[in-house]
């Protein structure tokens, strides 16, 4: 069973210590919350499960046809769900076990995109937009496990423009690949 | 209040074809017709903004006095249909504020009499816009905003009041700027019999 801080939930983005999240989530069976998404789900309807005497549950990310394994959530605590067909689209829940029906249910979780959630940065104005506008902001790469992170590599996906980024401050880059 | 909607993608899916709406005060119910046969699932949106899906061709919605309001339904054969990845494209006017009810210590579940929702704009007072009942079967509870203000701040928080009548903790959503479709533009139209002319003005 996977843990939270493993695997795909190992790295988290932080803005002044706050982590960022890219997805809301709304919905949740009794005695679950869901605390964070990760942003690979990508908007959608995805489906939280319960199965057996309601002491296990899994999780199917939106556009995906298989829910993963089975977590046994029986006690208090936080835990993590990964998708059957893609176990980098994860929810990181929050149990209460006194609240889960003792029965299979389910719900429908509709993930949408957060705006002004720091990656996003400010909003642009119509001056701005006119005239041109340079923004920096800092990111935190947070590696909540207790191995070391090495030789740690980073680069722009397609199809986003006027983004450089830099180590110092100083020297900017715009790399592209993974070479 | 309401146009012709459509289904977004998918081999199984068709126009809707027709709108129908009656109001009884404030509620406004929009009953959609489709081409489609068999099982059909509706999925419905105001503003832009998923409120709900149904096998029924009709849902409410509670609308203002004098409020415009913007609906479009997606009609389709397949039960597993996202209704938000095939979203209409839109700028919503309203928000969602959906939580989880208290288990907190200090407003205690059993002792939670009612929920307090307050919406702030431009980080001026908190204005109560809802007070919702606590219910003991229910895990999560919702609420939808009125129409909200084109290019202002807002931020949105929920109270558990006790029985007691005590506040217990607050929890604050982040703000957020709302951007959102514009209303329709008021105007008058006057035509001058002397000069023949037609003039249009705002309102």
């Amino acid at each position: 069973m996977p843990l939270v801080n493993t695997r795909a939930d190992a790295l988290r983005l932080e803005i002044s210590d706050v982590e960022i999240t890219g997805l809301h989530a709304v919905g949740a069976i009794p005695g679950v919350v869901v605390l964070a998404a990760a942003g690979l789900n990508g908007p959608g309807a995805g489906l939280l499960r319960s199965h057996g005497d309601g002491a296990s549950i899994s999780w199917r990310a939106p556009g995906s046809e298989t829910s993963g394994t089975e977590v046994s959530v029986g006690t208090d605590g936080s835990y993590l769900l990964e998708d059957g067909e893609d176990t980098d689209k994860w929810l990181r829940v929050q149990v209460y076990a006194d609240y889960l029906l003792s029965l299979p249910t389910e719900a429908t979780v509709y993930l949408t995109d957060v705006f002004n959630n720091g990656v996003g940065h400010d909003n642009v104005t119509a001056g701005e937009s006119t005239s041109g506008n340079v923004e920096t902001y800092q990111i935190t790469l947070v590696n909540d496990t207790a191995t070391d992170l090495m030789n740690l590599k980073c680069w722009i996906g397609d199809g986003a423009e006027n983004i450089e980024i830099s180590m110092d401050g100083t020297n900017w880059y715009r790399p592209v690949t993974e070479e | 209040m309401s146009r012709r909607g459509h289904c977004a993608g998918g081999e199984d899916s068709v126009s809707i074809t027709a709108y129908s709406q009656v109001r009884f005060g404030n509620i406004t119910r929009v009953t959609a017709t489709s081409d489609l046969s068999g099982t059909i699932y509706y999925h419905w949106y105001l503003d832009g903004a998923f409120v709900g899906s149904t096998q029924d061709t009709s849902w409410d919605f509670i609308l203002e006095d004098g409020e415009q309001a913007h609906v479009e339904a997606l009609d389709t054969n397949n039960a597993d249909f996202d209704p938000i990845t095939n979203a209409p494209d839109g700028y919503s006017a309203r928000r969602t504020i959906w939580w989880v009810r208290s288990i907190s210590t200090v407003a205690r579940t059993e002792d939670v009499d009612h929920y307090r929702v307050e919406q702030q704009q431009d980080g001026g007072e908190w204005t109560e816009i809802a007070v919702i009942p606590r219910d003991g079967d229910v895990w999560t509870y919702s609420v939808l905003t009125g129409r909200l203000t084109d290019l202002s701040t807002y931020a949105w928080r929920v109270t558990p009041v006790g029985e007691n009548y005590e506040d217990g903790v607050t929890l604050t959503l982040a703000s957020e700027i709302v951007v959102r479709t514009p209303d329709a533009p008021d105007f008058t139209i006057t035509f001058d019999p002397d000069t023949d002319k037609i003039t249009v003005a705002a309102a």
